[in-house]
């Protein structure tokens, strides 16, 4: 048993031990030019942080309403990559009690509706609103009516 | 002892061995919508010379249920009649059937202003003077122009009658008794 253990601690002894870097040298005997290189690597993993919109209340007949905005907090990507956020949403708030009763509504950015976009750098932003047609408010039955949007963040290749 | 110092720095050693954090590739979040939806409106009725009746009931102010279709009644004051209805920006006048107008399903709390103007219906009896037995005393009162209109509850005439009645019978008495004397007396 104690063989066992000590094999383990030797184990994770040498997996953590530094390696020994050998530099090149150059002396009188080097073939001319008396030249070589040296390679510096490193390595930077990608890192970003997206927020999106919070939970929202609509008031009753907006047409328009804020819905806060998806903005890039910081990003650190690869040149040739970028991050893509996606909507989901079903597009209708249905009534909490019978939900055949709905109010359609539209995700825009703009004047455009909304579904997806790409960041490349820290600061980008892209503001939102929710829509909801007059003659739709005015055909709406009387209650409680919510529905959950989905927010999904990628990291992809550029186009 | 050694062997415990000699365990203790290998677990160290362990605990500082660092492993590679690979991030997620995709991650994201839900947001929330919500809103309500009201279950009644009101309906505020101006007019002046004009009531109005929703689903029965006077008032000023009527609550009713989204998406309901109420009934209003108006009905003008005595010697006035309704020149305009006005349901927000919108002359409902024509649209008046009768005396009543059926609302569209109400989305929405409105105002209704109804308009009426004086007006006196035409009479086709004789002179307001004149003391024809036809004429009510409330109508000789209404054409007439210039003359005395009558009081209602009027009690003299009845107080006259009663007095008429008492002295006759007095009076009937009276001869009577006379009559009955001189027949005695012969």
């Amino acid at each position: 048993m104690k063989k066992v253990i000590t094999l383990a601690l030797v184990s994770a002894m040498a997996l953590s031990v530094s390696v020994t870097a050998f530099a090149t040298s150059i002396n009188q005997d080097t073939p001319d030019p008396k030249k070589t290189d040296a390679v510096i690597k490193t390595s930077i993993a990608p890192t970003y942080t997206v927020t999106i919109p919070a939970d929202v209340t609509v008031d009753f007949n907006a047409e328009t309403t804020t819905f806060g905005q998806i903005k890039v907090d910081s990003a650190q990507i690869e040149p040739d990559k970028c991050i893509k956020v996606s909507l989901t949403t079903g597009g209708e708030l249905k009534n909490t009690v019978d939900d055949t009763k709905v109010i359609p509504y539209t995700v825009k950015s703009g004047e455009n509706a909304f579904t997806s976009a790409t960041y490349l750098s820290t600061g980008e932003y892209t503001d939102l609103t929710i829509n909801i047609a007059t003659d739709d408010w005015n055909k709406a039955y009387a209650g409680e009516y919510s529905d959950t949007v989905t927010f999904e963040v990628s990291y992809e290749n550029k186009v | 002892m050694k062997k415990i110092a000699a365990m203790l720095l290998c677990i160290c050693l362990i605990a500082t061995f660092s492993v590679t954090a690979f991030a997620q590739n995709t991650a994201g979040g839900d947001s929330y919508i919500t809103t309500v939806v009201p279950g009644f409106h009101k309906i505020t009725v101006i007019s002046d010379g004009a009531e109005v009746f929703i689903d029965g009931t006077a008032g000023k102010e009527f609550t009713v249920e989204r998406l309901s279709e109420p009934t209003a009644v108006f009905k003008a004051e005595k010697n006035r009649r309704i020149v305009q209805v006005v349901l927000d920006d919108n002359d409902i006048t024509d649209n008046i059937e009768g005396d009543s107008y059926t609302f569209e399903p109400v989305y929405k709390d409105m105002i209704l202003t109804v308009t009426t103007e004086g007006y006196t219906e035409e009479s086709t009896t004789s002179e307001p003077e004149s003391e024809s037995p036809e004429s009510t005393p409330a109508e000789s009162s209404q054409n007439s122009q210039g003359s005395i209109p009558m009081q209602t509850g009027e009690t003299t005439n009845i107080a006259f009658w009663i007095v008429l009645i008492v002295l006759s019978a007095v009076i009937f008495t009276l001869s009577r008794q006379s009559s009955k004397k001189e027949k005695t007396n012969k």
